[in-house]
Parts: C-alpha cells; sequence; structure tokens
C-alpha cells in the first residue's frame, strides 16, 4: 500500500491548553490607522516584480449566542493593500460569496473600504459609498457583493474591512495565507468554546511565525424564542481557546506545469466540526468515523439508500439488458455497457444524488454519482456486489484517510466484486472500458462506502503505466521514394483520447493530420484503426507512407524516428516549486527497420546509447546497428514513476534533454559512385 | 493565473445583444400553420449533408405596441443529429432590465417524435449573467439542458418575453451557423400601421410579405430547405456568406429616452441626448487641465499630454445597469472614481479636451480583431466599444481610453481599419480608422549567435516590433508581471527543443506606429544535432513558419489575409574550428501576388550568415487561387526547414 507521498497535514491538537500564549506581536495595520510613512515599503522585502503586496491580511472567527436559541460565527476580516502598477488593480475589485440555504443566509455587516493616496506628502482618502457595493445573486446557494476601490492609481492603498455573520457552524472560515500577492502579514485567530470541537487542518510547506493559543472564560448570551410565548433568554458560560496563526513574508503562489493542484500545497488552515456537547447534554458527534459515516451515506436517500432496496422496478428491463450472459461477469460487462452507452452524464463532478435512481433511470442522465449508484444498483439486482467508491479527482486536491471529511470528495466510482476478481467501474465516460477508471481518479486515497464497513482502497498515479509500442518498416519496393509501414498499439489513455479525437473529426482527417506531421512530399495509403469500437483494449492504428526522396543530392539525412519521439522537452522551466505530478508512468518502446536504400551506403549512424534516470526509477535507451543492406533501430524510454519530488526536477529535465537530443539524431546516405 | 492571450485591455465590451446563433430560443402558443411532425425520419437528405443538428422550425414574432413596449413569441424546433450539435439543444435565454420571460416551454422527443419530457420556465436555474470583466450589469439567464444522447433527437422551445424597450431587434437569420441545416424559418413583425419598421437583407434577397390587419401591418419573411454550408480555414466569417435580415426600429424608447435610428443624424442625436450635460468637470480637474495644457502651443502636444493624464489616473471598470449599457457616466462620476467603462473614459476624455479647448469626439466602434464588417447603410445598434477621436484637418488623432498604457493615436487591430459612427452635435457621421500596412507592422529580428560542437547555442536576440507586431510585446511588457514575462519567455516564446532566456528587456518608443524594442539572451543546449563527426543546423532559428494549409480540399470561399506584415531576420551563427559545409541550402527568392519571401545563406569557415525577409498584404483571394496558396505556403514551410550540415575536417 502506498500512501500519498506529497499529503501535508499536519493535525494540530484540539482542544485547549497544548499551547501557550508566548510573544504578543501586534499586527503591523489597523484599519484608519495610516501615515505617510506606511506607503514606503522599501524595507519589506518581496517579490521584486510585484504588480500588488498585501500589507496585511488579518481575520477572526468566533462564536457568538444568537436569537435562534442557538450559536452564529462571526467572521472579522480586515486587508490592507498596496498597489504598486497597473496591474495591480486587478486587487482592488473585490468579491465577498455569501452562503445561503432556505431561509438562512449568511450576511455581510458594517463593510468599510478606504483608498488612500499620497498627495504631495499629505494622505488623502476616498472612502467607498454604499451604492458602489453591488448584490449579484448567482445562484440558489450563493450570492456575491462586489465592489471597486475608488481613485485608485499606482501606489494607492487599499483597505476594507468587514463582518461577516454565519448560522452554519460548519463554515467556520478557513484562512489562506497564500494568495496572489507577497503577503507581509497574515494572521488569522479562531476563538473555540469548549462547548465545539472541531479538527484543525493546517497544510502547505510554510512555516507559522506565531502559534500561539490561550484560554477565556465567555457568556454567551442566547435568545430562545418562545413561539407564542415569551422569547426566553439565558447566558452561558464557557471556556473559549483562541488560537492564533500568523505568518510573515509569505511568497505569492504560482502555478507550474505537472501540478494536479495548488490546493494540496497552499499554505492554509481549515476547519471541520466534530462534535459538540451543550450544558450537560449528550455529546453530539458531527464528524463520526468512516464505518458510521459509511453507514450513514448508505442510508441516505442522496446517496446509497437506494441500494438497499430489491429494486424490483428493473425486472423486466434487466432481462433485456444481461440477455444472453453466460456467467456474472459477462452480466457485468453487459450492463455496464448499456449504463455507459445510454446514459449521459450532467456533471462529473458530484457525490450526492439529487434526483432517485428510478428517475435516474428513466430520464437516462444524471450526475457521476447517480450514474454509478444506478450502476451498483442493477449490479446488485443481478446478484453481483457492488458497492461505490467515493474519491477526489485530481484537480480537486487530495482527500482525508483519517477524518471521513466528505467535502474533500467530488466523484463516485463503482467497485464490483466478481467471482474473486475486483473490478472498479466507471460508466460516466462513453470511451471508457469496463474495468477503467479515467485518469483523473488517479488521486491516492479514496473510500469504499457500504453498510457495514468504509475499506480504504488507493488509486495512485505510480500504478498507472502506459505502454506503447511502435514499428515501422522501411523498404526499397518503389524507386524515387522510401516506402514505409507503420504500426503502433499506444497506451491506454492515450488510445481514449485518440478515440475521442477520431470520434470528432472522423478517421479521414485524423490521418490527414498525420500525414501533414510528416516533413517533404508524404502519401498515405492503407489507413486504418484496430479497436476503435472496443473501449476495454487499446487501439491499433497502421498506414503505409510513401516518401519522396530527391534523388539529385549526392547525400541523404534522415531521421530514423520520422515523427515520433520527443521534439522538445516537456520540462521546458527552469525551476520548480512543487513536485512534479504527472498523470502516468510510461514505457514506450520504438523499433524501426530499414532497407538501405538503393544506390546509397550508410556515411555515419548515430551512436547507441543507454541513460539511466536515478539508477532504478527508469531508462532511456537507443540502440543502432546496421548490416550490409539494413539498418535496426530500438529507441525505448520508460518511467517507472507518475510523481516525483522538486530535487529531482533538474534530473527530469536533463534526462529528457538528452532524449530530445538523441531522438533529434540523423542517418547520412551516400550516393554510390 | 497568467493569461497568456492577446495584448489587449479587458476587451471592453458593453453590449452583447447580437443573437448570432443564441441557442436562445423562445415560443410562444397558439402556431398556426403547419402542423408538426417532429419525427426525424421525415427529414430529406438534402438537410442531413454536413449537418450536426436541423432547425426544422423557427418562427420569431415581434409585436410593437409602441416605441417603449413590445412582445415576441418564438418558436423553435431543433433535431440533433450528433453530439456535435448537442449545444444547439441545450436552453439557454437571457434577460435584463428591458425584457422579461413571461413563459417557456421545452419539450423533448426521441427520433420518432415521441415526447419524453417537458419543462417550464419554473423548472429552470435561474442565475447572473454578470460577464467576466464586468463589475456589474443587470443580465440574468434561464438555462436547461435535457442532456439526452440517443440521436437523433428533437428539442422544441416556446418562450414569451414581454420588452419594455424596442432599441434593438433581433436579426432574422435563417441559417444559423455552420453545419446546421434549415427546413423552415419565418419572422414577423406585427406593427401599428403608421410605425417605420427598418430592414435589410444581407448577403440575400429575402423581401417580405405585408398584410395589413385592422390597425396593423403584418411583415412576414419565410424561407426554407436551406442545406446545411461549412466554413473554411482563413475563409470568411459566417456573417460574410450566410443569408440574414437585419431588423431595426425607426422609433423607439428607453428608460425615458426617447430616439429613432432610421438615419445615423437621428442615431447621433439618441447618443447625444444620453450625454447631455454629462461633461462637466470638477473644479480641480479643471485647474489642471490649464495647468497641463495652458503652456503648449502645438494641439497635438495638448491632446497628447491629456490623453497621459487620463490614462495615469483612470483605469477600466465596467459597470452596465439598464440605460447604462448606451449611457456613459458623467465626467465628474469618472473624475472621482477614478474608473469608467469605454463610454465613461471616452465621455470624460473628450470633456478634458473640451476644457482645453479642443474639439474631441465620441465615436462608437466595433472592437475586436475579428469583429464583423459594419453595415454602413442601416444605421442601428452595431457598436460594442467607444474611442475617442480629435479631428485636425487630414490629421484626426485617434485615442484608446480603456487602456493604461497605449500610444495616443494607435487603434491597432483592435479597432484599426474598419468603419465607426462619430457621434456630434448635429448626429452620427460614418469614419474611417486609420489602416496598418506591412510596413506599419514589422518584426526586425537581428541575431548574433555561436554554437561549440556540442551544438550548443547562445545567442542575443534584438528584435524591433511595430504596429500590430508590437501589441503582444507590449502586453508582455505592461500586462504580464515579471514572473509571468519569465514564465512566457521561457515555455512559449520560442519552438526550440530545451532553452532558457536568462536576460531580458524591453523598451517602447510610443507613436503612431508604436515600437517594442526586445532584447533577449538566449541559451539552447543541443540546439544544433550533433550526430558523429557532423552538425546539423536549422539557420532560421528563431521564426521557422509552422503554416501549412490542407492540400486536397474544395474551396469554396474566399481567402483572406487579414493582416499585413514584414519579418526580416538577419542571423550570424558562428560556428566551432574545424568544420566544413556539406549541405548548404540553395537561396530562395518567392515573389508572388501572396507574398514575398526570400531566404539566403553564406557559410563561411567561422560563420554562417542567414538573412529571411516576408512580407504580405491584407488581402483576399477567391477560391480559384487556393491551390497556388498552399503551394506557396509550403515553399515556405520547407524553405524555413532547410538545414545546413557541416562535417569534421
Amino acid at each position: 500500500m502506498t500512501f500519498g507521498k506529497f499529503t501535508l497535514l499536519i493535525l494540530l491538537g484540539l482542544g485547549a491548553g497544548t499551547f501557550k500564549a508566548t510573544a504578543q506581536e501586534k499586527s503591523p495595520a489597523r484599519f484608519g490607522k495610516i501615515t505617510s510613512a506606511d506607503f514606503d515599503l522599501s524595507k519589506q522585502k518581496f517579490d521584486s516584480g510585484a504588480a500588488a503586496v498585501v500589507i496585511a491580511d488579518i481575520g477572526g472567527s468566533e462564536f457568538v449566542g444568537n436569537v435562534k436559541g442557538w450559536f452564529s460565527l462571526e467572521f472579522k476580516h480586515y486587508k490592507r493593500i498596496k498597489i504598486l502598477n497597473k496591474n495591480g488593480f486587478d486587487a482592488a475589485n473585490i468579491e465577498i460569496p455569501l452562503y445561503i440555504s432556505g431561509a438562512d443566509e449568511e450576511k455581510l455587516v458594517s463593510l468599510k473600504a478606504v483608498t488612500y493616496n499620497l498627495e504631495n506628502g499629505k494622505v488623502v482618502e476616498t472612502r467607498l459609498e454604499d451604492k458602489s457595493v453591488f448584490t449579484d445573486n448567482m445562484s440558489k446557494h450563493w450570492k456575491q457583493k462586489k465592489f471597486t476601490f475608488p481613485a485608485l492609481k499606482e501606489g494607492s492603498i487599499i483597505e476594507y474591512s468587514y463582518t461577516q455573520s454565519s448560522d452554519f457552524l460548519f463554515n467556520l472560515q478557513p484562512w489562506q495565507f497564500q494568495g496572489e500577492y507577497s503577503c507581509l502579514w497574515s494572521e488569522y485567530q479562531v476563538g473555540i468554546p469548549d462547548f465545539f470541537q472541531y479538527v484543525t487542518l493546517s497544510q502547505g510547506f510554510l512555516p507559522y511565525d506565531l502559534n500561539t493559543s490561550s484560554s477565556r472564560n465567555v457568556s454567551f448570551h442566547i435568545t430562545f424564542p418562545g413561539g407564542a410565548e415569551r422569547d426566553e433568554n439565558e447566558t452561558y458560560e464557557d471556556n473559549v481557546v483562541d488560537h492564533r496563526w500568523v505568518m510573515k513574508n509569505v511568497p505569492p503562489l504560482k502555478e507550474e506545469k505537472f501540478t494536479t493542484t495548488l490546493n494540496n500545497y497552499v499554505a492554509k488552515i481549515e476547519f471541520q466540526i466534530a462534535r459538540y456537547r451543550f450544558r450537560n447534554s449528550m455529546i453530539k458527534d458531527i464528524m463520526g468515523n468512516w464505518p458510521k459515516v459509511s453507514e450513514e451515506l448508505m442510508k441516505s436517500d442522496d446517496f446509497g439508500a437506494d441500494l438497499n432496496r430489491n429494486n424490483g422496478w428493473l425486472d423486466d428491463d434487466m432481462k433485456v439488458i444481461t440477455k444472453g450472459a453466460a456467467n456474472s461477469l459477462q452480466k457485468a460487462q453487459k450492463i455496464y455497457a448499456y449504463v455507459r452507452d445510454n446514459f449521459t452524464c450532467t456533471n462529473h463532478y458530484a457525490i450526492y444524488a439529487a434526483t432517485p435512481i428510478k428517475t435516474v433511470f428513466k430520464n437516462k442522465n444524471g450526475n457521476v454519482a447517480e450514474i454509478n449508484l444506478l450502476l451498483a444498483a442493477m449490479l446488485n439486482h443481478e446478484k453481483i456486489q457492488a458497492d461505490p467508491v467515493i474519491l477526489s479527482t485530481r484537480t480537486h486536491g487530495f482527500t482525508h484517510e483519517i477524518y471521513p471529511l466528505l467535502t474533500r470528495f467530488n466523484y463516485v466510482i463503482c467497485q464490483a466484486r466478481i467471482d474473486s476478481s475486483v473490478w472498479y467501474l466507471d460508466a460516466s465516460e462513453t470511451w471508457l472500458g469496463f474495468g477503467h477508471i479515467p485518469e483523473r481518479c488517479y488521486n491516492g486515497h479514496a473510500r469504499v462506502i457500504s453498510k457495514d464497513n468504509a475499506a480504504p482502497a488507493y488509486f495512485e498515479a505510480d500504478s498507472v503505466m502506459e505502454t506503447s509500442r511502435t514499428t515501422v518498416f522501411i523498404s526499397n519496393e518503389s524507386k524515387g521514394s522510401l516506402s514505409g509501414a507503420f504500426q503502433t498499439i499506444p497506451g491506454y489513455f492515450e488510445s481514449c483520447t485518440i478515440r475521442e479525437k477520431v470520434k470528432d473529426k472522423g478517421e479521414k482527417e485524423y490521418f490527414k493530420a498525420l500525414q501533414t506531421s510528416y516533413p517533404g512530399e508524404t502519401t498515405f495509403s492503407n489507413s486504418g484503426i484496430d479497436s476503435l469500437k472496443i473501449p476495454e483494449q487499446p487501439l491499433g492504428i497502421s498506414y503505409n507512407f510513401a516518401m519522396k526522396v530527391d534523388s539529385s543530392e549526392d547525400l541523404f539525412y534522415f531521421n530514423p524516428l520520422l515523427t515520433e519521439g520527443y521534439k522538445e522537452n516537456p520540462f521546458k522551466a527552469a525551476e520548480r516549486r512543487y513536485p512534479v505530478e504527472m498523470s502516468n508512468a510510461f514505457d514506450d518502446t520504438y523499433v524501426f527497420n530499414m532497407e538501405i536504400p538503393d544506390g546509397y551506403a550508410v556515411e555515419e549512424l548515430p551512436k547507441s546509447a543507454k541513460v539511466l534516470f536515478n539508477d532504478d526509477e527508469g531508462f532511456f535507451e537507443y540502440l543502432i546497428a546496421k548490416d550490409d543492406n539494413n539498418i535496426q533501430l530500438r529507441s525505448r524510454i520508460r518511467l517507472n514513476k507518475a510523481t516525483y519530488k522538486q530535487e529531482d526536477y533538474a534530473t527530469l529535465r536533463d534526462f529528457f534533454a538528452f532524449v530530445v537530443k538523441k531522438q533529434s539524431e540523423q542517418i547520412v546516405f551516400k550516393k554510390k559512385k | 493565473m497568467n493569461s497568456i492571450s492577446t495584448v489587449k485591455k479587458p476587451s471592453p465590451v458593453w453590449e452583447i445583444r447580437f443573437h448570432w446563433l443564441l441557442a436562445s430560443c423562445l415560443l410562444a402558443a397558439p402556431f398556426c400553420g403547419i402542423a408538426q411532425s417532429y419525427n426525424a425520419l421525415l427529414i430529406p437528405d438534402s438537410l442531413k449533408k454536413n449537418a450536426r443538428a436541423v432547425v426544422r422550425e423557427d418562427e420569431f414574432i415581434l409585436e410593437i405596441k409602441s416605441p417603449a413596449k413590445a412582445v415576441t413569441k418564438e418558436h423553435h424546433v431543433y433535431t440533433i443529429l450528433n453530439e456535435n450539435g448537442d449545444n444547439i439543444g441545450g436552453f439557454t435565454s437571457s434577460y435584463g432590465k428591458f425584457n422579461s420571460i413571461s413563459s417557456i416551454t421545452l419539450t423533448l422527443y426521441d427520433a420518432m417524435g415521441k415526447e419524453l419530457k417537458r419543462v417550464k420556465k419554473k423548472d429552470m436555474e435561474d442565475r447572473s449573467a454578470v460577464s467576466e470583466g464586468t463589475l456589474m450589469d443587470d443580465y440574468r439567464y434561464k438555462e436547461y439542458n435535457f442532456y439526452y444522447k440517443v440521436y437523433p433527437y428533437t428539442v422544441d422551445c416556446q418562450q414569451e418575453d414581454e420588452h419594455t424597450s424596442i432599441l434593438d431587434f433581433d436579426d432574422w437569420i435563417p441559417l444559423y451557423n455552420s453545419g446546421i441545416s434549415t427546413q423552415h424559418s419565418k419572422y414577423v413583425i406585427i406593427a401599428p400601421k403608421d410605425y417605420k419598421v427598418r430592414y435589410k437583407p444581407v448577403n440575400c434577397n429575402y423581401q417580405p410579405v405585408i398584410t395589413e390587419s385592422g390597425d396593423k401591418k403584418i411583415y412576414t419573411w419565410e424561407t426554407g430547405n436551406l442545406p446545411a454550408r461549412t466554413t473554411e480555414v482563413a475563409g470568411p466569417a459566417w456573417k460574410e456568406i450566410a443569408p440574414y435580415v437585419l431588423m431595426a426600429p425607426s422609433e423607439f424608447e428607453a428608460q425615458g429616452y426617447k430616439g429613432n435610428m432610421s438615419t445615423w443624424t437621428d442615431y447621433g442625436k439618441f447618443i447625444s441626448q444620453l450625454r447631455a450635460g454629462r461633461d462637466v468637470l470638477p473644479e480641480d480637474i479643471k485647474k489642471k487641465v490649464h495647468e497641463l495644457t495652458d503652456h503648449l502651443t502645438d494641439s497635438r502636444q495638448k491632446v497628447y499630454a491629456l490623453y497621459d493624464f487620463m490614462q495615469k489616473n483612470t483605469h477600466y471598470i465596467s459597470i452596465q445597469l439598464g440605460i447604462g449599457g448606451w449611457q456613459p457616466f458623467p465626467a465628474d462620476y469618472v473624475a472621482t472614481k477614478r474608473y469608467g467603462d469605454c463610454k465613461a473614459l471616452s465621455n470624460y476624455m473628450v470633456a478634458l479636451l473640451k476644457e482645453a479647448g479642443i474639439k474631441g469626439k465620441y465615436v462608437e466602434i466595433r472592437a475586436g480583431s475579428d469583429a464583423a464588417f459594419m453595415i454602413e447603410d442601416f444605421p442601428s445598434f452595431q457598436s460594442n466599444h467607444v474611442i475617442t477621436c480629435v479631428p485636425m484637418g487630414k490629421d484626426t488623432i485617434w485615442l484608446e481610453c480603456t487602456s493604461q498604457t497605449e500610444s495616443p493615436d494607435f487603434m491597432g487591430s483592435f479597432t484599426g481599419g474598419r468603419k465607426a459612427i462619430l457621434i456630434d452635435e448635429d448626429g452620427g457621421h460614418i469614419v474611417k480608422t486609420p489602416s496598418y500596412s506591412s510596413r506599419d507592422n514589422t518584426q526586425c529580428r537581428s541575431v548574433n549567435a555561436a554554437i561549440d560542437a556540442e551544438g550548443n547555442l547562445e545567442a542575443d536576440v534584438n528584435t524591433v516590433y511595430s504596429g500590430i507586431r508590437q501589441e503582444f510585446p507590449h502586453g508582455l511588457m505592461y500586462e504580464f508581471s515579471d514572473d509571468e514575462r519569465e514564465k512566457y519567455l521561457n515555455t512559449k516564446l520560442f519552438h526550440l527543443p530545451t532553452y532558457k532566456v536568462d536576460k531580458n528587456h524591453y523598451e517602447e518608443q510610443k507613436g503612431t506606429i508604436p515600437v517594442v524594442k526586445e532584447y533577449l539572451h538566449v541559451l539552447s543546449p543541443n540546439y544544433a544535432n550533433a550526430s558523429g563527426k557532423r552538425l546539423f543546423i536549422l539557420p532560421d532559428i528563431f521564426d521557422r513558419s509552422s503554416y501549412r494549409l490542407p492540400a486536397d480540399s474544395v474551396r469554396l470561399y474566399d481567402f483572406i489575409d487579414k493582416e499585413a506584415f514584414t519579418y526580416i531576420d538577419s542571423i550570424t551563427l558562428r560556428i566551432p574550428a574545424g568544420y566544413k559545409p556539406e549541405a548548404v541550402p540553395q537561396d530562395v527568392s518567392i515573389d508572388s501576388k501572396f507574398g514575398k519571401y526570400k531566404a539566403s545563406v553564406k557559410v563561411s569557415s567561422d560563420k554562417i550568415v542567414y538573412f529571411r525577409r516576408w512580407e504580405e498584404a491584407a488581402n483576399r483571394f477567391p477560391p480559384s487561387d487556393y491551390a497556388a496558396l498552399v503551394k506557396f505556403y509550403e515553399q515556405l514551410y520547407k524553405a524555413d526547414h532547410n538545414r545546413i550540415v557541416l562535417v569534421k575536417e
């Protein structure tokens, strides 16, 4: 079992008293307190090309008693930014999302925003007018408050503060220390009463400059609505633990190629409600543990409830769908193909079903959860054991192995046990084969959800080996041109991509594009694609080609890789900050046989070479030889892993630079006298 | 995070109502006429050829009740033949301040025409349509998709809208887009007898049948059985080849403003009315204007000084609410907020000029490098952008007010070379913005480089870009952060196997034809391929053409070269000692009506000198030239990829 290699989650202590407040270092800025000296950032350290710099970004969350007989969250946010040049003007456009659920919604109170400009040595302030704050009602669950700062120019300092009040206790605001701009001071404070227990999740490569906690006693005033009776007011005392985290001089986030998502690496802290105990009541467990969450999911109408029913409405259709199947495996294959080919996936990122699977079956469409839950129900109906598996796709970030944090998941596939084999199925994509799941699902830890168990499953990109094999024969059949036969079996996922391309544009266009990728005048014949309609199999692509040779030239140069091989280094950027995460390991073999053209002799042949990547993690070989009539080449590149640490980046880049160089070498033919 | 798109300012598109292919269908209740059969088998083969979808029925009825009140009823029936047509079957309809959707009914049918599902307005998601790059507007949309994928299937959409202004009519576009055929299409306008309905057929001769009923006049356009068409590489835009009829109001009213669009004069008066009294500057800005310009004697210098002031003190923010989609924010609003959209900033610029005693003009234009051409003889809302111009005899100055970095008097690919509407006191006038020739749009690259015996390249690359060619480097200079620029230079700029740009420097010379000078220091390991005792070198290091046209197509439409340009490369490449040339490409010189191309190479004992010049004018060639064009670009491709082979002595 391999656990996600770059899991950066560090669990901090729950509850009180693990840390004692040490230095009481103050934040460097407060709303409205500004002098002309604050405009001078020459002593501060931040990236030289910055368009804007965040001077202070300070947030705080605390609990308050509300008038609904319970607690609300109050999130206070203050931010001061200096705009250094025009590219930084975007930093002055602010959007604050607010969540809505039925009659309850998060509210924004006391928004203040001011622009400060230094004019003739004096600080001139321009306030944001209330009417310049817009409300954009985005959708049923989200609205946005939006504004832009007035009187902005290069060198302006802008600052704003607001309080966001929320009745959603699961929405204790997370804090991202790192953002698009450098930040001189990023601070978050959270005061959690002992009534509530949250799990704190902290991640990133950056250390905290301050990380303290202290406790105090707080009185909470709660009003219980009396309905027809009088409201009742109560006051409760509780110990509140205040946590404070500060990072200074935080560098900006930067995107890089071959990264699943920066979300996995950004410095941030998040909170998940675990349980609460109010007054002397019983402890109310919210987060639970994997077995419990699994059990609840299986009972829920939004997930597995339909899987526990006998789904008799399927009886007639299943007879037709599974007709002719000789055994369980064949049955499963027929059911899978039926769902895959007849249902449209309306949303590829979902872990809950919004519609009962009976309706999904009737409408012939559903989100990825609905489609794969339906698949599981149909398999179960045929007495094939099938369970849903929840996971998070690569761009969505890693999931948590210990805590059952469902918001970290965004995808559902299906696990089927047939005889003694385990199959993972995803019927949401027309191009996928039975037993395959899309590349995006290879993101480490996943969970199999069933009534009485919640077993982990692991889908590692490192375990995906894409193997391709290409062979080329070139003969002397015709005069004035080289005749060749080209055959390739691409890797599985590469085959899927080509399948989609061919479906889009047609086979003819596909080969036409291939033909134009050949230099000079080349014509194709006998082109064909095998297994186009068998999504379980890789494709077989073949064609013959005739390549014109200019016989007036004394010398003739020829690259045996033709259009295959690497023309450019995939790792162009010179530096690397984060791990390299490719979607798969691979092993590509290219075999080339050529009859030496009539009337020519080999003047020079590239040299054979073999290099290893990090000893046993991969290799590249280029083996070439000739005899009187033939030249043979075998070029193979293999990397055993898909993910690499930052430290391996330079090696990867050099390795591919060598591959590119070697694969561009030429055979030199000379006319016989 | 990094946008390696184009250079331009946030596209200041202030009004996007052109319903070109909007799958926004609408529909209404009782349609008389042909009994519908939705059976897809009934579609004639001629309409299935090259088609991803068939418009079975397309009816649009606009009933004008008054210049401020109208009702539209639409009925569209689409049969989707394959998955490329799915986007036609999805429903999206936007509404805003001047219209509301009264009802929507969508029905899904299978191939045989059996009804599968029906939904109404209340079943649909209602979402904000505030677009990217806009702080706030009042558009929202309804959306629905059946996500059905058993082909063919048919979607019937019926919609009814109420309008509280008739500023803008949907045009009649019987052929939506490439790959979509039309079985029957009909457009009806019902108007009071004395109301002047305006229309103009484009690329066709469709005329309405006009009948009267009581105090109404009914105009009906109708056609059918139009096979699907396809578009071509470098071919004309859809609106240049597809038949359609432009529709526009004569008298109209919006939010209390009255106007008439029958002539550009009247159109201009309406816009002037919207701007009336909005050119008042605060006292401090007036003072500033005089401070900046009173000491200057030359008007052009005054314009430049004020433009520079405007650029330094404002930026582009788009807020479009109600009539605000057409009416600029007042000049004093821009002065205090220091922001505005194209309308507000141009209006502000005109006010600044006025204070300095200079007559600046507010000019509406359709912006974008691939913007549709303007139909001059049909006054209507055709613009999506506003610029400023200062007429000075023959020497008009043009100003793009949404950019903080653009040179004064440069329009570039965004607004150059096209007709626009200048709004004057006496109404609107057609004007033309400057065009840019192959002399204006140049890229001159001078490379001083060396390779060693391993083939490693080190190069000093000096490039001077001008005109439209400098737009991208201009963006690199101003709109990319240092970090984004480095990333771009090191990953996207050149097609070299492995490389690093370890030094870069940019300099700009503003002007009517702006110039950007770029210096790069480039290292590329194994640029030249060293195989045994030979070195293989592509002497055209940085600018090899990759443009090749598909050869075997039957060409239907003109081939269009949009942009004129000249590229000049001159490269000196030092080579290691002890090599002699084994193969040297011959000089190439092509002089055709498609362009002029010259490449020459000389190899001496210590260096290679390569020169290349490629010039093309903006031009349009008939389909009969296509085969020759294919050959022309093949020759260039081949010449650019010619290799020098050196062999060890």
